[in-house]
């Protein structure tokens, strides 16, 4: 009984004190990764997002209720086709302008005019030769589109304009993009790689320059040319005129 | 405590269990604060898993499947500093019930490789990091049961004293 005890009581000891130090390995774990964790938390508040802000436009992008489609001139549209008002944009991928107008203002105006069957809005392709990528932005989001994602896949070109604009290979990252929003890879890439779109895209260029618009982003108005400036207002004053 | 039971299992598990809390606590991190940036280790399909539909439990919106791997990883934290003081609660013989719980961890874990290989065609490394630590924390719960029922089957009138007493 006492030897039993005895070497109960010295294993005991032995395990106590790798018990001590294990839990003192452990701590010191725990602190550093929890340190780390917090560091780079902190250290990253002011950092641009880059895929940061991906997460939140994907997460906006599914949400959209208004209807969709294409007009039969072959334009991308959102909102009632009946709507009382009709909005065209004529933007090119690659211009940071359009792009801001995007992160600035196109959510609001979905929220108070597209989801509210106020106006329609139609995305006219216009890819400025300055823009080398533009016209094959404008060929993925038409990609996009022929599997029912346009308006994410437009929504995602001009939030990751940084990434793909001075990129060597943005053909790479819009397959990613592609991916991103659960698209068929292998059918995206083989519109890009054939050129499913490109006519398409050039002749949205060629009627956008036989049309008289002058720049990226132009916004058609019930008929008026405006800027992104101006473009909630002439929307307020095309709904008060027709009584809405 | 039975001192013929090496404390190693335990010991290796709560250490696993650690390092899961941290992997999931990153993911979790650069969920709700997008400007923390997710940096893949290897390859580039972390993004593309994190934010696909197969992310949250329900898919398509549901509970981020990182804020599960916190709470159950704190859980299997908890137990197994828990088991290194003790053998049993009340009725429960922890180490069985410790199996038990390791393989619904271990069957989830085989679930999410299998939605990132056939569903999502992309890997995250995180997430494969976390399935690798479940699976090193349920073969240590396997040994540390194995190791369990060795001792009490060895109990014969003499130590069956010191395992109750222990107990």
């Amino acid at each position: 009984m006492s030897t039993q005890a005895q070497r109960g009581r010295k294993v005991d000891t032995r395990n106590a004190k790798t018990l001590r130090v294990f839990y003192m390995v452990l701590t010191v774990i725990a602190v550093v990764g929890v340190a780390l964790l917090i560091t780079y938390l902190v250290r990253n508040q002011g950092a641009t997002p880059s895929g940061g802000a991906a997460t939140g436009t994907t997460a906006q992008i599914s949400s959209l209720k208004a209807p969709t489609g294409m007009t039969p001139e072959g334009f991308y549209y959102k909102g009632d086709p009946e709507a009382p008002v009709r909005v065209i944009e004529y933007s090119d991928y690659q211009c940071p302008a359009c792009a801001q107008f995007q992160t600035v203002l196109a959510d609001q105006i979905d929220l108070e005019y597209v989801e509210t069957g106020k106006i329609q809005f139609v995305f006219h392709d216009f890819p400025l030769s300055m823009h080398q990528h533009a016209v094959i932005a404008a060929e993925a989001a038409r990609a996009a589109g022929s599997q029912g994602q346009f308006w994410q896949m437009n929504k995602l070109l001009f939030a990751r304009q940084g990434e793909w604009a001075s990129s060597l290979n943005p053909q790479q990252l819009f397959v990613r993009y592609a991916e991103e929003l659960g698209l068929d890879r292998n059918q995206f890439e083989q519109a890009l790689q054939n050129g499913t779109y490109r006519d398409q895209v050039r002749a949205a260029e060629q009627a956008a320059i036989q049309a008289g618009i002058g720049g990226t982003p132009t916004f058609i108005v019930e008929g008026r040319q405006v800027n992104a400036g101006q473009l909630v207002a002439a929307i307020e004053s095309a709904l008060a005129a027709k009584g809405r | 405590m039975n001192s013929e039971r090496s404390l190693y299992p335990r010991m290796v598990i709560s250490l696993l269990a650690l390092l899961g809390l941290l992997v999931s606590g990153y993911l979790a991190l650069t969920r709700f604060f997008p400007r923390v940036s997710l940096v893949c280790l290897v390859g580039s399909g972390c993004d593309i898993v994190q934010r696909s539909p197969w992310s949250t439990i329900p898919p398509g919106g549901g509970i981020p499947i990182s804020v599960i791997g916190i709470v159950g990883y704190v859980f299997l934290l908890g137990w197994s500093l828990l088991a290194l003081q003790t053998d049993h609660m009340g009725n429960l013989v922890l180490p069985f019930w410790f199996l038990l719980i390791t393989s619904v961890g271990l069957v989830f874990s085989i679930y999410l490789f299998l939605v990132q290989r056939f569903m999502i065609q992309a890997f995250c490394t995180w997430c494969v990091i976390s399935g690798i630590l479940m699976i090193g924390i349920w073969v240590a719960a396997l040994l540390d049961w194995r190791d369990w029922q060795r001792i009490t089957q060895h109990s014969t009138s003499p130590s069956m004293e010191a395992t109750q007493r222990a107990g």
